[in-house]
This record gives structure tokens, C-alpha cells and sequence, in this order.
């Protein structure tokens, strides 16, 4: 019998998600503003790995009393395939999005044995003026900017985690998937250990692995989109007029089902029968991820 | 193991090398700290522990020495984990190359108390001597790490070449505090006296507004709000909760000394 919420059919599939290496690091700042605008330069351009080289988003925002030095602060984190490629891109946005965004200062948001360099790149921009301090066995480094002090841990942690989890959402209209596409994401969006990296945590642009053209690695996922109907095979049927996908990276398995289980429910409730036909999910018959979520399972 | 409690028996007519009373202590057994050895200093002879201590087991895992202990000198020496607790006062060069665990002393310390500590936390609730923290003979740093904290006031040259770790000081200070300092931060909430941070080369060093400096050592003082300090306060709230928060809003800082091209600072709150 098929699972349904909100009388939306759950379809008998799973997202299948990939093994990836994960990070937090923590913007503060004097106000909530100067934070955000910080934490939106540094995930700017961070939706996807397979040209941004990293995934990266707000995880959530971070009161006075939640944070190192006692400001605003906002919460990142940030996926990538290989621990190279996040060791490269973490200093890089922390140097050009953080240590130049004013009053802002940035700390490790997690603990492991394996480290991303932070301070301990951007130090030297202080041109021997930095000042290192060594509290409870963490450094920081103090780098002298025009507003007075840029301070910044000497390195965050870095651990294992899986991105991709996913859903897709199947509207009978473009407005209908919109606005359950933005409930599952708002849903999603006070979760911890989970980031929506796309924008607005949506994507319309479901890729297939590789393409005609031989430079690229993904191309449109043809099966997928309603005006190719009728001249490629397509698993829906013509109620379907649009259909979005949610993304999710998380910390850990539990974390992305949370998510997965929270953001369809969401939809579903937001427009119903009404506006979806259906909810399933992204995945590559099991052959290329090793996590796999069953909407069933997920949804119990 | 289980605790130990030792006590003074007799108090020594000479001064005995008691730097055996340290290390791995904690983990010993009670039979073979009978027998550590205390030699004389400046003599031939040694007594062993048993000799002027009587040993009692404990239902907690700490060490403690009871009695007037000044003429012992060298406790906790080398002390590297567990609690060790001290009541009465001890001699000179007390928790010298401590390296861990959690030491009190609840009496005085003699001259060269934690010389070159570097790790754990050691809290005297009692007045030491000269040369707090300091390196061993021959040796570039002195206090390397970890929290020392005393109650009661200090001699001279109190975290000479200090180069790492928290040091506090909680009553007043003799001169050249801080004097060659490397880095660490040494807080200093009493009376400071002359020489305040001569030849320091970086570190940061906490002290009361009005405190004397040399203005040909140091810039002059300017308001300043550092994120690093926020940091130092959550370090010291649970010690010095009025310094916390104090250290959260507006200090005055200069930078020195400047005859050496150094560049620490002292933090005036």
C-alpha cells in the first residue's frame, strides 16, 4: 500500500547519498548584521561540488550566549568529496569573506583529531604584526586590521559526513511546488547538523552523471523534466507540470533523515493533494552512494 | 591505587631535598613511598619518608602532606597527574616542572615556587617567595603552561621568561613582574611594584588601572575592545568574576617594552 502524507503518495524509493568530509567553523560579530552579511560571503558560491568545489550554508543562527567571545554569531558548515579540496577552499573563504568583513571574528564550530587550517593560514597576513595566545589548549591568532583586531582560531575541526540526501517534489503547477518547496525547506532550516545548500535550499537543475558533451561530469536529468514529455521515457505521469528537489548534507545518517522526514511532511501539509502529485527521491540505482534513504523507512 | 594521607611527625632540625615527594606519586603504593629517599641538602645522610611521615590510607585517590613543611623543599616536584593537596607551609622550589594534574597548597611556599611548570593547575592559598615560575638554572622559559594561581602575595620576579599558560596573582606583587616575559598571560589583580614588564618581549599582562609602568618601556595607554579578550574572561569567570567582566568591556592597553623592540602589552582594567 503506498505511504501517503497529507494525502500526498510517498513513492517506494530511496536517495541514495555520498560519503563526504565535513567542517564547522563559527562567524561572530558586533552585530547580528555584520555576521550575516560575513556568513553570506563566505557560502556564496558553495551549492553544489560538482563546480563549487565545496558545499557550504548557514546551519543556523547562533545567539549571544552560544558563541566563543559572546556576540552574534552565525553557525557554517561546509561538505566537500575530499579532504584536500576543503583543507584548500576553507582558508581561501575565510581569508577573503571573514577576516575582510568588519568587527567579524571566526572559531572552530567543531572537535576532531584532523584539522582545517584557519588562523593558521591567515595569520600572516598580520606581516609579523599577529599576535598568537594560547587559552585551554586552543590557539588564537590576532591579526591587527583597520578596525582594531581580527580574531580567528587556529584551526577547526574536521570530520566524516554524507551529503546528498535529497527529495523531489512532483507539482501539478510551478507556484504549487514553489511554495511546498519553501515549507520543506523552512522546516528543514532550524535543524542541526543538516544544511540545504542550493539556493533558497531548492534545486531545479536535477543532474545526471556525465553528458553528451565530453568536458562535463553532469548534465539536465532529462527524465525529469516536463517539456521533454513525450520525447524521452519519464517516471510520472502528465499530471506533473514541475517538479523541484530539495538537497541535504548532514553530519550523520540520523541528522539527514530528520530532515528528509521534517521537510516532506512540510510540503506535503503546505499545498497537499492540490498542488503535489507525488514526493520520491534521487538515486543512482545503488551502485555509486553507500547511504541510502527509503522514503518508507524515512517517513515512519 | 587509593589516596595516601601523610603527616609530619617530626619537624626536621635540617633541610632535606623532598623533590621525591612528586612525580607519579598518585599512582604509587603506599609501602613504596615509605621509602622514597629525602636526602640532606648541603649533607651526606637521607632519611626515607617513613622516617618523619606517618602514612595513612585515604577512601579518595589524593595525596596529602599535612604539617609545618618548610624545611622540606622539592614537593611535588616533577608532579604529573592526580590531586595532590598540601596544608601547612612548604620551602623552596615547591611543584617545581609540574607537568599535570590538580596541586594545592593551602600555607605559604618558599622562593622559586613552579619554576618552569608547564602543565595542570596549581593553586596556593598562601603568600610565596621570589622567583615565582621561573626557569631552571641555565634554562630560556620559565612557566610553560597550564594555570597557576596564588591568593596570597608574591616576591620579585614573579613569571620571569614566562612563556605560556595562565599565571594569577591575587594579592600584591614585588618588583619585575613579568620581567622578560615571552607570552602567556599573567593577571595581577594587587599592588604591583617597580619594574613592571622590563624586557618584555610579547605575552599579555593583566593589571589594576593606575598600576605604575615605565612610559619609556611602554606606549602610551589607549582604550581598546579585543575579541580576545572575551575569550581570557571565559578562561578567568569562574576565578575572577569581577575581572571577567571588566575584561568584556573597554581596557586600556600599551605595548612593550619598547627598549627591546618587544611586543607585549599590558591591559589596564
Amino acid at each position: 500500500m503506498t505511504m501517503r502524507v497529507a494525502g500526498v503518495p510517498i513513492e517506494a524509493t530511496f536517495a541514495e547519498a555520498f560519503d563526504m568530509r565535513a567542517t564547522r567553523v563559527i562567524i561572530t560579530a558586533e552585530t547580528v548584521d555584520w555576521a550575516r552579511d560575513a556568513a553570506a560571503a563566505m557560502t556564496g558560491f558553495g551549492t553544489s561540488v560538482i563546480a563549487c568545489g565545496i558545499e557550504i550554508a548557514v546551519e543556523r543562527e547562533l545567539s549571544p550566549d552560544e558563541t566563543p567571545d559572546g556576540r552574534p554569531g552565525m553557525a557554517i558548515l561546509a561538505f566537500a568529496v575530499s579532504s584536500k579540496e576543503l583543507e584548500k577552499q576553507i582558508p581561501r573563504r575565510a581569508g577573503q569573506c571573514v577576516l575582510t568583513c568588519p568587527t567579524t571574528a571566526l572559531f572552530a564550530g567543531i572537535d576532531s583529531d584532523k584539522r582545517i587550517a584557519l588562523g593558521k593560514q591567515l595569520r600572516y597576513f598580520g606581516d609579523g604584526y599577529q599576535i598568537s595566545k594560547m587559552i585551554n589548549n586552543r590557539r588564537y591568532w590576532r591579526i591587527p586590521v583597520m578596525d582594531g583586531e581580527f580574531l580567528c582560531e587556529q584551526d577547526t575541526g574536521r570530520v566524516d559526513a554524507i551529503g546528498g540526501g535529497n527529495f523531489l517534489l512532483l507539482g501539478r503547477t510551478l507556484a504549487d511546488v514553489s511554495v511546498a518547496c519553501r515549507a520543506a525547506a523552512a522546516a528543514i532550516a532550524p535543524l542541526a547538523d543538516v544544511i540545504t545548500p542550493f539556493p533558497g535550499g531548492a534545486t531545479r537543475s536535477g543532474s545526471k552523471v556525465g553528458s553528451k558533451y565530453s568536458g562535463l561530469f553532469a548534465s539536465t536529468n532529462e527524465a525529469f523534466c516536463p517539456t521533454l514529455r513525450g520525447l524521452v521515457a519519464q517516471p510520472f505521469d502528465d499530471q506533473v507540470k514541475a517538479i523541484l528537489e530539495i538537497v541535504i548534507d548532514g553530519m550523520t545518517f540520523d541528522s539527514i533523515a530528520l530532515a528528509m522526514r521534517v521537510g516532506i511532511t512540510a510540503a506535503c501539509e503546505s499545498v497537499g493533494t492540490d498542488g503535489l502529485v507525488g514526493v520520491t527521491a534521487g538515486n543512482y540505482g545503488g551502485k555509486l552512494g553507500r547511504h541510502h534513504f527509503h522514503l518508507a523507512e524515512v517517513m515512519k | 591505587m587509593t589516596g595516601v594521607t601523610l603527616t609530619l611527625r617530626t619537624n626536621p632540625d635540617f633541610h632535606l631535598d623532598a623533590s621525591a615527594i612528586g612525580g607519579s606519586l598518585a599512582q604509587q603504593p603506599i609501602a613504596e613511598i615509605l621509602q622514597l629517599p629525602l636526602p640532606v641538602i648541603a649533607g651526606k645522610a637521607a632519611l626515607m619518608v617513613q622516617d618523619i611521615f606517618d602514612a595513612l590510607p585515604r577512601t579518595d585517590n589524593r595525596v596529602v602532606i599535612q604539617g609545618e613543611l618548610s624545611r622540606l623543599h622539592g614537593i611535588g616536584n616533577r608532579w604529573s597527574s592526580g590531586a595532590l593537596l598540601v596544608e601547612g607551609d612548604v620551602g623552596d622550589g615547591f611543584a617545581s616542572r609540574m607537568s599535570g594534574g590538580d596541586v594545592h597548597l593551602h600555607g605559604n611556599a618558599g622562593n622559586k615556587t613552579a619554576q618552569q611548570m608547564r602543565g595542570g593547575i596549581l593553586q596556593v592559598r598562601g603568600n610565596v617567595g621570589d622567583d615565582l615560575g621561573c626557569p631552571l638554572h641555565g634554562r630560556r622559559s620559565g612557566f610553560s603552561g597550564g594555570t597557576l594561581q596564588v591568593v596570597g602575595n608574591v616576591g620579585q620576579y614573579a613569571g620571569y621568561r614566562m612563556r605560556r599558560g595562565t599565571l594569577i596573582i591575587q594579592g600584591d606583587c614585588g618588583p619585575y613582574l613579568g620581567c622578560d616575559m615571552v607570552a602567556g598571560t599573567l593577571v595581577a589583580t594587587g599592588c604591583v611594584g617597580s619594574g613592571l614588564g622590563v624586557g618584555m618581549h610579547r605575552g599579555t599582562m593583566i593589571v589594576p588601572s593606575g598600576t605604575e609602568f615605565s612610559d619609556l618601556r611602554f606606549t602610551p595607554p589607549e582604550s581598546q575592545r579585543l575579541g580576545i579578550a572575551s575569550i581570557i574572561a571565559n578562561d578567568l569567570q569562574a576565578r575572577l568574576p569581577t575581572l571577567a567582566a571588566a575584561l568584556r568591556s573597554t581596557i586600556a592597553r600599551s605595548l612593550g617594552d619598547l627598549t627591546c623592540s618587544g611586543r607585549g602589552e599590558l591591559w589596564f582594567y
